[in-house]
């Protein structure tokens, strides 16, 4: 079949080359549809289900909202798990599904059982689903602030609730037809809010309730349409109109009427503009400002929204208000840009490398360009295919594309038709047409297998990488197709493309030289072999030590997950001990930045505090997402200062300040974690059960066992308690001896301290919400609330203490479910001893000690567990995939032995990896483990191209000696060739300092050092294995 | 034996890092009740101290009531004799003093003429009289004083141990505040609560009846050695008390509690006589001594 491919190609070869103009039609195509982001999306398919519950605590959350919804969406097919968080004021539902499943899929299903279940929530509450976004949808965040000098139209200073009505109303709804934006969320400033604050006196003197006062407005704000009547022949639509418009209208609303007398508004209470009970705001450089955020769809191009974002907020500047601004605080396009041209810059690079060593060793501009043709080519099917797959560009995905390793076919086609061609024109001229053809067909299928083989076994290698599951998977899958799918669009290029260029172009005279470089090498490399030939056992157990040594060396190194992506900006969470209130941590937060400003190197410090409008990351007030832009490196005071040097520096001077704890990360790193949010630790051991006090001790019990145990580290449990709370708890006798009952009291005590709606007034398309609370003051004052008289239904009143307690005391801050159950977690690492042998211990103490009560169970979870099942699958697969290789070589040699032999350079190549890995001080990690993955691949390789031409040599001859010294002469130009393609590609990734280099660093610098390693130790310890294996044989091999 | 080494080398690489990395450092659970902030610092985040000194304690307990006539101010006028009423002096609205004659009526039995005199000052209110009418039994005129009026403010039970008459009590009333003496206590007819009253001169409150009135009556004074500022008083531990600073530390002192009022706290021990302690954002500290907790859940 292979055969009649290439006699088709090279038949038809101008058709074929004509595919060229398709596939880079295509390719280009693909391109502009290409995502394009900066990391790869480590989300998973999920949806998260907002409920917000105003005045909710977390139980009354738990118990009305969460429960209900939990409990719909049970059995969804597809799904994998669901936890939940009841706050103050809103419950969420995160709904996780197995991968690969359709969001919209996902989020149809959801839509169907939320429906169901709305009679069963209480009335008014709507729970709604999240945007249809993924950890790296946050693009883009502008702050919306007014200069000192700008006034509102009544001539004060803007407020926070002006700014916040000019996000909302004018700003928002221009960003959110931006295509790709799927959510404009606002943190900050106050959502206008119209307040009638009754004093309680006046309510008493004028026997009115609360209750009366939001009827009366509800009752007297609507506007009605009435049909139309005809008039000579004219339409007139009949309305009327009662809405109220303006505070003095409010003021003007008659509740009752008191023997003749009407009661307004006005008699009995305060309108304002009032503050919302808000859960979020929003600071920049330490002042308290309005945030907004645009949210990416999923699987948009996260460059081209956020520019088209910033496009846009630029031309929305010309709507605002005088004096307001709107300015972009942070845009992905930037980070996106940087990482882009670090990945383009080392493609690039890396290709002009591998052209230049093709040119070097091939001696023949045409060749040399046929072969790199290959490149572009190659790279425009992968992005087809890319978009194909759904695999975004980033620095994971495109980070291991080494352009030498995609040559390596076409580079052994062409050399060898170069060397045929040169040769058939060295014994008879010029060639016709048709001998020609003849030639190139020969030459092509004479190499085709084994730089099929070659290639086919580099993929195989990149096997194990798909059985990597979770985040790791999600990380390194895109990486793993993108090189798979490169390494096929070259196999296929070098089947058909490669020899019909080379039937096309090679028409002239083909001069074959041997370059300086390729003699300069055989003389140096035929007295080593021959001396290491002579001293073999020197050579191979000093090869053999070399091992050893680069094992126990890369014990001794360093390791990190996976090398972080420097974003350039730096993230932080300040934590302040829980209950904290908002105003507080404002306050706190305040001062915070005003620090971090004082740095020089720092352009812009905002921060969200607690929880947006729209709940993508339910925080407690008491926590503030900080975000810090620097200003680029090269305004700096010292521009050589690194990052880390500016963190430490920043983190020093943020310890001194009182009440504030830090966790330090990076914008899209901090989004991640709030996404994914499984338990972080080692081990997680989840306690289910009802009661939350008895999970709290059973939690305490379990806390207390395994801190015992040896190897434990930073055992810790989940805060549950700590919110304190006013409760207001009904004396019933007394409250039945005044004739109330208790909704009464509970009604009155809601609308008194939380406020109760009354409708909505409307402003053209600005709708704000009408609100009967107490006034502030009465409201803040706890020892106040104790006397506040309670109206009762006969027209007296009673103070509130004498129909209630109210008591201060502790209550849950959150509730945490998860699968449809309360649970705990207690958290521990291990440090010092393996986690497999920790974890049955922690098993099997707990079991004897710890006593969990019936109706309570244990779970238990955390990396242990991916771990464990990473290296149960990864020692399955490894060796797989090896079983698999040896195969394809025992296939093609038919000897084990020989098989052996050519694996055993990749123990020898992985020497060199460790020892450059050692040598630039950079630790293990998966991406270098990566690198030895490919490694291993082009080890085989090498050893594949230099002993099949040995054994070829043995067989004609039957001279094993002679056999291995000319054959690894002869193949020393094609090994070397190879090889120094496939390092060079590496190197400018390599040596990259730009934005993301940091990702691609580690897997090129194995590449390049295991490379040279494993070239030289190809190039002298395989022959002499090989002759050591097959000394005996010499005989019986003819 | 390749294979295996193999093998071994690539879980090593791909496994070694996350084993290792996964484990992060962490801040041990207990904590030490102490802080340390530098003076400039302290400034600038809002941090003020006071002297712990000797101080009163003044107890408020804040009541309901409204305002209602004097009885001994409203007068309401009857014919001594039955009669014939000859005529009325007055209309609603006419201010009368005391003596001055309002009406004159004609007695039946001695078919005499007898003047009425207003028995006090005040103002006219209602008049049911006109001359020529019978007086029969029934009322002919109101005079009402408004110059003094009372105002009842309920004590429920709860409160009812700490009231007891000629306490001090500010009332607020129409947005304006009053001061003045519990003059007695009275329980209500039929209802739970008593009747703290209250004596007001009206002259130029001009205070209409029925207002309701919201009033702190002032129940209980002390002098106490040692007081602290209420917002200073902090739970750490489930255990109350205060910051005691002492150069740049800040050391939380558990503190036994006695009565306190809207503003001040009584220390009954656990401080000393004029130690330093944080009278203001007093929360921060709490805040930093216990940051090692805060830890983000979501």
């Amino acid at each position: 079949m292979i055969e009649s491919i290439l006699r088709l190609a090279i038949e038809r070869r101008f058709l074929f080359l004509s595919f060229i103009l398709v596939i880079v039609g295509i390719g280009v195509w693909s391109y502009q549809k290409l995502p394009i982001d900066a990391v790869p999306d480590i989300t998973n398919v999920q949806v998260q289900i907002n409920t917000s519950a105003p005045g909710y605590s977390p139980l009354e959350a738990e118990q009305r909202i969460t429960y209900p919804v939990e409990t719909a969406l049970a059995g969804l097919p597809k799904l994998s798990h669901t936890r939940s968080l009841s706050r103050y004021g809103l419950s969420q539902v995160t709904v996780v599904f197995e991968e690969g499943t359709d969001i919209y899929f996902a989020r149809n299903l959801i839509n169907a059982r939320l429906g169901a279940i709305k009679s069963v929530l209480p009335a008014g509450l709507e729970p709604e689903m999240g945007p249809i976004s993924t950890g790296l949808g946050e693009i883009f965040m502008y702050t919306v602030q007014a200069n000192s000098s700008a006034r509102m139209s009544n001539g004060e200073p803007y407020t926070a609730t002006a700014l916040r009505e000019i996000q909302d109303w004018i700003i928002k709804p221009q960003l959110a037809q931006v295509k790709g934006v799927i959510e404009v969320n606002s943190i900050g400033g106050y959502n206008k809010q119209y307040h009638v604050m009754p004093t309680p006196e006046k309510l008493l003197y004028h026997q009115v309730s609360l209750e009366d006062v939001a009827d009366a407005l509800r009752s007297n704000n609507d506007n009605r349409g009435a049909g139309y009547i005809e008039a000579n022949g004219q339409q007139l639509l009949v309305r009327s109109q009662g809405q109220l418009a303006t505070i003095e209208e409010i003021r003007q609303v008659i509740i009752k009427q008191n023997d003749g007398v009407p009661v307004k508004i006005d008699d009995v209470a305060e309108v304002a503009i009032g503050k919302e009970l808000r859960t979020g705001a929003a600071t920049r450089n330490g002042v308290e400002t309005v945030l907004g955020t645009a949210m990416m769809l999923i699987g948009e191009n996260s460059r081209t929204v956020a520019r088209d974002v910033a496009l846009k907020l630029a031309d929305i500047q010309a709507s605002l208000p005088e004096g307001v601004i709107a300015e972009a605080v942070y845009d992905r396009t930037s980070l996106v840009d940087k990482a882009v041209k670090t990945v383009s810059k080392n493609l690039l690079e890396g290709a002009l490398l591998v052209i230049v060593v093709l040119f070097v060793l091939l001696g023949n501009i045409r060749a040399a360009l046929i072969t790199a043709a290959v490149i572009p080519l190659a790279m425009l099917m992968t992005i087809t295919g890319m978009v194909k797959t759904g695999v975004s560009a980033n620095l994971m995905s495109l980070g291991a594309l080494d352009f030498g390793l995609i040559v390596d076919g076409a580079v052994i086609i062409v050399e060898n038709c170069i060397r045929r061609l040169a040769e058939a024109q060295h014994q008879s001229g010029r060639q016709d047409l048709r001998e020609r053809l003849n030639t190139v067909f020969e030459a092509t299928s004479e190499v085709i297998r084994p730089s099929l083989f070659g290639v086919a076994i580099i993929t195989i290698v990149y096997i194990p990488i798909f059985s990597l599951t979770g985040v790791e998977g999600k990380m390194f899958h895109p990486m793993a197709a993108t090189v798979v799918m490169a390494l096929i669009s070259a196999m296929i290029l070098s089947l058909t493309l490669v020899p019909a260029a080379v039937a096309v172009i090679m028409n002239g005279k083909i001069s074959e030289k041997e370059s300086v470089v390729i003699s300069a090498a055989k003389s140096v490399y035929r007295p080593l072999l021959l001396a290491t030939l002579k001293f073999r056992w020197v050579v191979v157990s000093g090869a053999a030590l070399l091992v050893a040594f680069s094992i126990w060396l890369a014990t001794t190194l360093g390791s990190e997950f996976v090398p972080q992506l420097n974003e350039g900006d730096i993230a932080l969470q300040a934590l302040r001990i829980p209950g904290t209130g908002l105003e507080q941590s404002v306050e706190m937060q305040e001062v915070l930045e005003q620090r971090i400003k004082a740095f020089p190197e720092v352009d812009k410090v905002f921060a969200r505090i607690g929880t947006p409008e729209v709940a993508t990351d339910p925080m407690p007030p008491s926590i503030a997402d900080i975000f810090v832009i620097l200003k680029p490196r090269n305004v700096w005071a010292e521009p050589s200062k690194t990052k880390n040097e500016l963190l430490e520096e920043i983190e020093e001077a943020l310890w001194q300040l009182p009440g504030n704890n830090y966790e330090f990360t990076q914008p899209i790193q901090m989004r991640f974690n709030e996404l994914i949010s499984g338990v972080r630790a080692d081990l997680g051991i989840k306690i289910f059960g009802d009661d939350l006090d008895q999970l709290t001790l059973t939690a305490k019990d379990i806390l207390q066992v395994v801190s015992k145990i040896e190897g434990a580290a930073d055992v810790r449990m989940e805060q549950v308690e700590g919110l304190p709370s006013l409760s207001v708890s009904p004396k019933r006798e007394t409250l039945g001896r005044h004739g109330l009952n208790v909704i009464q009291l509970q009604d009155w005590i809601a609308a008194a301290i939380g406020g109760e709606s009354a409708g909505v007034l409307y402003e053209g398309d600005r709708r704000f919400e009408l609100i009967v609370r107490l006034p502030e003051l009465l409201r803040r004052d706890i020892e106040g609330l104790k006397s506040l008289p309670v109206p009762l239904p006969n027209g007296d009143y009673v103070p509130l203490e004498e129909v209630a307690t109210l008591s201060i005391a502790p209550s849950p801050a959150q509730i945490s479910r998860e699968n449809g159950k309360r649970r705990v977690v207690v958290t521990a690492n291990v440090r010092g001893r393996d986690l497999g042998s920790f974890v049955s211990e922690v098993k099997k103490e707990i079991h004897e000690q710890a006593d969990i009560p019936p109706g309570y169970w244990l779970d238990y979870g955390g990396t242990f567990e991916q771990l464990e099942s990473a290296s149960q699958r990864l020692s399955l697969v490894v060796p797989l995939t090896l079983m698999v290789i040896l195969g394809l070589l025992v296939m093609a040699f038919a000897s084990l032995k020989d098989a052996l032999i050519i694996f055993s350079g990749v123990p020898l190549a992985l020497t060199g990896g460790v020892l450059s890995l050692y040598l630039r001080d950079m630790p293990l990690s998966i991406s270098a483990g990566i690198g030895f993955i490919a490694l291993s691949g082009v080890a085989v390789l090498n050893g594949l191209v230099m002993l099949a031409f040995i054994r070829q040599l043995w067989h004609e001859t039957g001279e094993l000696t002679q056999s291995i010294v000319d054959g690894a002469m002869i193949r020393l130009r094609p090994v070397l060739m190879t090889a120094l393609v496939a390092s060079l590609g590496f190197v400018p990734m390599a040596l990259n300092t730009g934005t993301g280099a940091e990702v691609q660093r580690p897997l090129a610098t194995v590449v390049i050092g295991g490379i040279i390693s494993s070239t030289i130790l190809t190039l002298l310890v395989l022959p002499v294995l090989y002759q050591w294996v097959h000394r005996r044989d010499n005989k019986v091999s003819k | 034996m390749n294979k295996y080494l193999l093998t071994l080398f690539l879980l090593l690489g791909v496994l070694a890092p996350i084993q290792s990395t996964l484990a992060d450092d962490d801040d041990d659970d207990e904590y030490e009740e102490i802080s340390r902030i530098n003076d400039e610092l302290s400034t600038k985040v809002g941090i003020v101290t006071a002297k712990a000194t000797a101080g009163t304690i003044s107890q408020t307990v804040t009541v309901y009531g409204s305002v209602t006539q004097a009885p001994e101010n409203s007068h309401e006028i009857y014919a001594r004799f039955p009669g014939i009423i000859k005529s009325v002096n007055v209309a609603i609205g006419d201010t009368v003093k005391k003596g001055d004659r309002i009406a004159t009526i004609e007695s039946n039995e001695s078919l005499k003429s007898y003047p009425i005199h207003a028995p006090a000052s005040g103002v006219i209110v209602q008049r049911y009289a006109n001359p020529g009418e019978p007086t029969q039994q029934r009322r002919l005129l109101t005079i009402t004083n408004l110059d003094t009026v009372w105002i009842e403010f309920r004590i429920y039970p709860e409160k009812q141990a700490k009231v007891s008459a000629g306490q001090p009590v500010s009332i607020t009333i129409n947005d304006k505040t009053i001061r003045s003496d519990v003059a007695h206590l009275i329980p209500a007819e039929d209802k739970p609560y008593v009747l703290a009253r209250v004596k007001l001169d009206n002259d130029e409150l001009r205070l209409s009846l029925g207002l309701l009135a919201k009033g702190k009556i002032h129940t209980n004074e002390f002098d106490v050695s040692l007081v602290v500022t209420k917002d200073a008083v902090q739970e750490l531990g489930e255990r109350l008390g205060v910051f005691v600073k002492e150069g740049e530390a800040y050391e939380f002192a558990p503190l036994v509690l006695g009565k306190s009022d809207d503003n001040f706290i009584e220390v009954v021990s656990g401080l000393e006589h004029g130690a330093e302690y944080v009278s203001e954002n007093s929360y921060l500290i709490k805040a930093d001594i216990l940051k090692s907790e805060a830890e983000d859940d979501g």
